[in-house]
């Protein structure tokens, strides 16, 4: 609830708060995607769906909200910022020009989540659900708000969480058991027996002739409830020693209905009484989870919101983190520039002698990132048959650092084969600011795509740059081809020994 | 997981001959690995020295064709066939059975012929081999539950 003059007046202050909520159950910890509000908005809408598997009837799901109040208008100032660095570490030309175009892109995902990475989210309000909550609708539960109007972090909550909180227990969703029996009939005095094939599930004892017509979706020959009421008796010998019998009585609207059973063996008989006991103490324990199946919807697949569409006269229209091609936009740019302009892009208005563009490398105040790449570039290589972008192999001067170190690069490579996940795990936004920064400090160079760094941090001492390397089109070492055949052949030898 | 295996062979090295690693949480879904140690003479044929089995598998192999393993990502050394009578046979060895060591050389990570060659050695009579085998997983699950 924001105060009337703040809700209707925002002109001057853009106050922003990111938020996001946390659902803990045990060692199992969600998050809810980050919600960014300022004083426009009155209410806040998470729309992820949840899912906790492996739940006792006890649990209790503590879920947490927390906030985090950005600086003013730091959104739009984070461009600034990543502007006055480039400013200083390139011609002051470029750098200008640069930054004005960084200045009209306001959804930088990049300059974004810079300006949130490191801050810090205080608790703001808090509360426990548990098996009382579960329902098939939407319920309002109470929030209780930590920290008041003088901390930072405050946002005016009204003090309700509506969530719709669904709780499938394995005995409404699977089937507890299943296995032929034989049922008792009479007919017209004459007891006769059938064979079904009877599923406990969900409150019911579904019979039918074959276990073909549950997956043929056929009406089952019978339904048996068993709920609390019901008493499941194992009967004593009768006159034909059949003595697996059991019987299921239901009273329903005061009229006992009966069921005569008779299992195949002893075994049989003895699983069919542990599941249905289990089965009424699952039911005990859920309570009303069990009168009826609530079922836990997908999300569906939503359009990405409008405003992320961009016109086609910023340099950076379509510029996600993950596609590596598209920062090369940039590099293309300044190249036609320089070609347009014969080196005058670069060099600026200066009339002396120019120097060469990587001369700044060495001026001793710029920030340069000085990468040493040892490559497994038949790691790489294998990324490519598991579906993930392609991506050019190393320019062949980067062969001679594969040749010094086989031995290291068999271990990588070795390495990756068990450790498929991890490489895929790299921040990307590190990668991708130190791989701008130096596609800006080297114009020069041939438009390369770099390959992902397998470490995260700027500073890792393990890459070497390829340098001063001006070919057009980096061609792939047909050495490189020859390790990814033998070491993922199609083939599974045989030796005698 | 192959590649913890051998510092957790080392852990239980002692005189037996069959080792139990691991503690089943459940008795179906428990993953059993017994260990043999199987010491084969090698048998002198002319020039030479024949141990009477043979292998499949290694680093440089495609797992997905060995039919003795249970993970089809196994890049180890499986024994694809012994021959009737011949050392491996006496010494114990059987079809099936995944090399983990020979001689306390590891036999987890290596290439199809790297294996070859540490069995091969002309320098050495007798090879002494840590096998893992599924056969046994059976007899223990059933000795575990009665």
């Amino acid at each position: 609830m924001w105060k009337d003059s703040d809700h209707f007046s925002n002109k001057e202050r853009s106050q922003h708060y990111a938020i996001f909520c946390l659902f803990k159950m045990g060692a199992e910890v969600f998050d809810t995607d980050m919600a960014i509000v300022d004083k426009t908005i009155t209410d806040i809408c998470f729309e992820n769906v949840t899912i906790f598997n492996e739940a006792g009837p006890d649990f209790q799901i503590k879920v947490e909200v927390y906030s985090c109040c950005t600086e003013d208008s730091s959104i739009t100032n984070t461009p600034k910022k990543l502007a006055k660095k480039l400013k200083t570490s390139i011609s002051k030309a470029t750098g200008k020009k640069i930054s004005s175009v960084l200045q009209e892109d306001h959804e930088m995902c990049l300059s974004f989540s810079s300006a949130i990475y490191g801050a810090k989210y205080s608790l703001l309000a808090h509360t426990t659900l548990s098996l009382e909550s579960a329902e098939n609708s939407f319920k309002t539960h109470n929030l209780s708000i930590n920290g008041d109007e003088e901390s930072s972090f405050w946002l005016p909550l009204y003090g309700n969480m509506c969530c719709r909180l669904v709780a499938q227990p394995a005995c409404m969703a699977e089937d507890a058991f299943a296995g032929f029996l034989n049922q008792q009939q009479m007919v017209e005095g004459l007891i006769s027996w059938r064979r079904l094939y009877c599923v406990l599930r969900g409150c019911k004892l579904y019979c039918f002739y074959t276990p073909e017509e549950i997956e043929g979706k056929v009406e089952p020959a019978l339904v048996v409830s068993i709920n609390k009421e019901t008493r499941i008796r194992a009967m004593d010998k009768d006159k034909k020693k059949r003595i697996h019998n059991f019987s299921v009585i239901n009273p329903v609207a005061g009229q006992a209905t009966t069921h005569i059973f008779a299992a195949d063996n002893r075994e049989d008989l003895q699983k069919w009484m542990e599941a249905f006991w289990q089965h009424l103490f699952d039911l005990s324990q859920w309570k009303h989870c069990c009168e009826e199946l609530m079922k836990i919807e997908s999300m569906s697949p939503r359009k990405p919101p409008l405003f992320l569409t961009k016109e086609a006269t910023s340099v950076y229209h379509d510029m996600s983190i993950d596609s590596p091609i598209k920062l090369e936009s940039l590099t293309d740019i300044i190249q036609k520039k320089i070609e347009q302009t014969n080196g005058e892009f670069l060099i600026g208005q200066h009339e002396e002698s120019s120097p060469p563009p990587w001369a700044t490398l060495f001026d001793g105040n710029h920030q340069v990132v000085i990468k040493k790449k040892v490559l497994s570039p038949a790691s790489k290589q294998l990324h490519d048959g598991k579906g993930k972008k392609r991506r050019a192999p190393l320019p062949p001067s980067g062969k001679a650092a594969f040749s010094l170190k086989t031995q290291s690069n068999t271990d990588q490579l070795v390495k990756d084969n068990w450790e498929k996940t991890s490489v895929s795990q790299t921040s990307p936004l590190d990668t991708k600011l130190s791989t701008l920064m130096h596609h800006l400090q080297k114009p020069m160079a041939a438009p390369r795509k770099l390959l992902p760094a397998r470490k995260s941090s700027l500073t890792d001492g393990e890459h070497t740059d390829t340098k001063t390397n001006f070919e057009a089109k980096p061609v792939p070492a047909p050495r490189q081809k020859s390790i990814k055949d033998i070491l993922d052949p199609r083939s599974w030898l045989q030796a005698h020994v | 997981m192959a590649l913890s295996l051998p510092s957790r062979l080392r852990l239980l090295q002692g005189t037996q001959t069959t080792h139990l690693l691991s503690i089943p949480t459940h008795p179906q879904l428990a993953f059993y690995l017994c260990q043999q140690r199987v010491e084969i003479h090698k048998l002198r044929q002319g020039e030479n020295l024949i141990l009477g089995f043979s292998i499949g598998g290694g680093i440089d192999q495609d797992p997905s064709q060995n039919p003795f393993s249970e993970d089809k990502t196994d890049k180890g050394i499986y024994v694809t066939r012994v021959s009737e009578g011949g050392p491996a046979e006496i010494a114990g060895l059987q079809i099936g059975d995944k090399i983990m060591q020979v001689n306390g050389w590891d036999m987890t990570m290596v290439t199809h012929d790297q294996a070859r060659k540490r069995l091969t050695k002309r320098s050495e009579e007798v090879v002494r081999l840590l096998v893992t085998r599924q056969s046994l997983q059976k007899a223990v699950q059933q000795s575990m539950l009665s």
